[in-house]
């Protein structure tokens, strides 16, 4: 039982210390935000502004604003703490190195993961969304971006202090990405139709947990083998 | 077994097995494929439907399945990296990269052609190429890790990771997008729609496809023992193999 | 049973070259050793390598008779300094160290407050690192040495960017640690004040 506690303790310890230390360096939390927000504004100049065809975009739209502004997050994850030689002295600690992946998974969607979803919420309205399928997008955004964290943090872990690992983290990231989008966009697109998605929403469900049970695994070894 | 496999996992033991080996999987391969051009281009009749069009499926199947099977060699390279830490097996893995690259991309292109006059566009978002597009980028993604990183063992420890993390979503990908596929458009011509494909155009492609992976297997056997010299240079029997083949010339 | 560190035969290669190769030495309680070579010369590998962050390519490197690669609480017998600091510039000294203090699995020694005041940060404690002085930072960053109980020093240039007084404050800490016991490696370019006898290596 006190094992257990000190566990959550100290995966809580690990996810509040990069909350902190992002928050303090408000760049690195600003940029995928305003990010998410540009690129869904850039939409109805391309598209139309015509509700009616944005609206029939609008949740494969914000969805692939959600993935991008993700992937860009993760380059910030380990940089500063790998060049600082900060996450060398993490590992030094004992700490199992399973909870630092699982810890900065956390810490990451709680960074840009949450922001986005609620920022999701006045963007969906202003392309026309009604209430049920925002209900559903804001769902299976939140199911989905879990995911995107997770998978996310393993490949940041892979590439962080590698030459310009700012793009290769998202070009390595993205393909991951494709099942999430696609049941994520369905899942919205079904709602508006009046469907209840429920098979996509299990589907998402369904990786989530996958990825919690893997890519902390892979963070891990990927954190070991890059500070090799 | 394992005295077995330990003793041709040491890099200039496989050198010389693959030197003796060599010689048997190139007339193997010669004989395979010229069988099998002759099977494919002349001996099998033309399909009723797509007349002599469909003779590219002798290219484009046994491509799209090397992508696969390659991907899955690597994957298998990429257990025995992490778990068992063998070089051969991180030379292995730098090495077939490419060209499991280079045989997506084949399928891609034959894909592209064959769907011309079956589809009337050269590029139709059927699942099966869509996936063949996805797994070309987890190739890439691959051969990206691999060259950013300077030194060979991380490298190939890092490329690990990805290509393990590759094997896991290689299904997902397949799968949803073949939901996502019959979502949109309805079930399109599957391209093993024809239930009974003929026994004369059957055989051809099965033996192109076991030439196709002779072919796989030499080429990846040269590049393996081209790396094994680069990664053992400055070990005395890399340095007599070097002079002994100055000496032949 | 008294401690001894022991490296057998170690070669480690570094971006496909051999930087350390085959070096042996053996170390019981007390002993300290000099670590010095020029600027490239594998002193921060060699480190790394004692710490267990780099597989060795030959030999191995035993803690009382057992192989670290093996042994998975090996690093909570360590302490290791590197000239990369490891602070996160965004936090202040005392967050940083706090943080460290509580995730940590080695055996805690002083309070958090109680080593920054012995290194002389008690009025830059609140302070974020990115704020600090180079000589301020190297010290925040030694008082890891205080926080915890750990048989095993592993630093890498402590010295450097520290003034005459602080640098009084290590080598009496090194002392310290040596007459309790300890064994300490300490890679520096530059001579130190010791107790105990130093064995110098030359990479």
């Amino acid at each position: 039982m006190s094992t257990d506690t000190t566990t959550w303790n100290t995966l809580f310890i690990l996810v509040r210390r990069d909350v902190l230390k992002t928050w303090r360096e408000s760049a690195d939390l600003l940029y995928p935000i305003m990010f998410f927000v540009l690129v869904t504004i850039l939409f109805p100049f391309a598209l139309s502004p015509e509700i009616l065809v944005l609206k029939s975009f609008a949740g494969g739209l914000l969805w692939i604003a959600t993935l991008l502004a993700m992937s860009i997050s993760l380059e910030n994850l380990f940089k500063t703490d790998y060049s600082t030689g900060a996450l060398e002295v993490i590992v030094l600690s004992g700490v199992p190195l399973l909870l630092v992946g699982l810890a900065k998974a956390i810490a990451n969607w709680v960074l840009s993961g949450l922001p986005i979803i609620i920022l999701a919420i006045p963007l969906a309205l202003s392309l026309g969304i009604d209430a049920f399928s925002l209900s559903i997008l804001l769902l299976s955004l939140t199911l989905g971006s879990a995911t995107i964290s997770l998978i996310g943090t393993a490949i940041g872990a892979l590439s962080v202090g590698l030459r310009s690992s700012g793009m290769l983290v998202i070009v390595l990231a993205l393909p991951f990405y494709i099942p999430l989008l696609i049941f994520g966009a369905v899942a919205t697109s079904n709602s508006q139709a009046g469907v209840i998605p429920e098979a996509e929403l299990y589907f998402l469900a369904g990786l989530l947990a996958l990825a919690v049970t893997l890519t902390p695994w892979a963070t891990a070894s990927a954190i070991r083998t890059r500070l090799s | 077994m394992f005295k077995f496999l330990y003793h041709y996992s040491s890099l200039r033991n496989f050198y010389f097995f693959s030197e003796k080996l060599l010689p048997f999987l190139l007339i193997t391969f010669v004989c395979l494929v010229t069988y099998s051009i002759y099977g494919a281009l002349i001996s099998a009749p033309a399909d009723y439907q797509q007349g002599d069009s469909f003779r590219i499926i002798y290219v484009h199947v046994p491509s799209a399945w090397m992508s696969l099977l390659i991907y899955m060699v690597m994957g298998l390279s990429s257990v025995s990296v992490l778990v068992w830490k063998i070089k051969l097996a991180e030379i292995t893995l730098s090495a077939v990269a490419p060209i499991g690259a280079v045989f997506t991309l084949i399928a891609l292109v034959t894909g592209s052609i064959w769907g011309k006059p079956m589809w009337g566009t050269w590029w139709e978002w059927d699942a099966r190429l869509t996936s063949e597009l996805v797994l070309l980028f987890l190739y890439l993604g691959v051969i990206a890790l691999l060259n950013a990183i300077d030194d060979r063992r991380t490298g190939a420890r890092s490329a690990s990771i990805l290509c393990l993390i590759g094997i896991v979503n290689i299904p997902i990908v397949h799968y949803s997008v073949e939901w996502w596929n019959t979502l949109h458009q309805g079930p399109t011509v599957s391209k093993f729609s024809s239930p009974s494909i003929h026994i004369d155009m059957l055989i051809p492609l099965l033996t192109m496809t076991v030439a196709f992976m002779l072919y796989c297997l030499i080429i990846s056997l040269y590049r393996i023992r081209t790396m094994i010299l680069v990664y053992d240079k400055d070990s005395q029997w890399v340095k007599n193999v070097i002079t002994d083949n100055r000496e032949q010339i | 049973m008294r401690n001894s560190l022991e490296i057998r035969n170690l070669s480690v290669e570094r971006s496909n070259r051999e930087i350390i190769k085959d070096l042996s030495l053996s170390l019981t309680e007390g002993n300290l050793v000099h670590l010095k070579g020029a600027n490239g010369s594998g002193k921060t590998t060699f480190l790394r390598a004692l710490a267990g962050l780099i597989n060795p390519s030959q030999g191995g490197i035993f803690w009382n008779e057992s192989n670290i690669s093996e042994n998975i609480f090996f690093q909570s017998i360590l302490n290791y300094v590197s000239h990369n600091l490891g602070l996160a510039d965004e936090l202040t000294a005392l967050e940083n160290l706090s943080f460290l203090r509580s995730i940590s699995r080695k055996t805690p020694n002083k309070t958090v407050e109680a080593s920054l005041d012995i290194m002389n940060l008690k009025n830059f404690q609140d302070c974020r690192i990115a704020l600090l002085s180079a000589g301020q930072k190297q010290r925040a960053s030694l008082a890891q040495l205080l926080m915890f109980n750990c048989p095993l020093w592993l630093l890498d240039e402590p010295f450097n960017s520290l003034d005459a007084e602080s640098c009084g404050v290590v080598e009496s800490l090194i002392d310290d640690h040596m007459s309790n016991g300890g064994i300490a490696i300490v890679a520096s370019h530059q001579k130190f004040q010791s107790s105990t006898a130093q064995h110098v290596v030359e990479l």
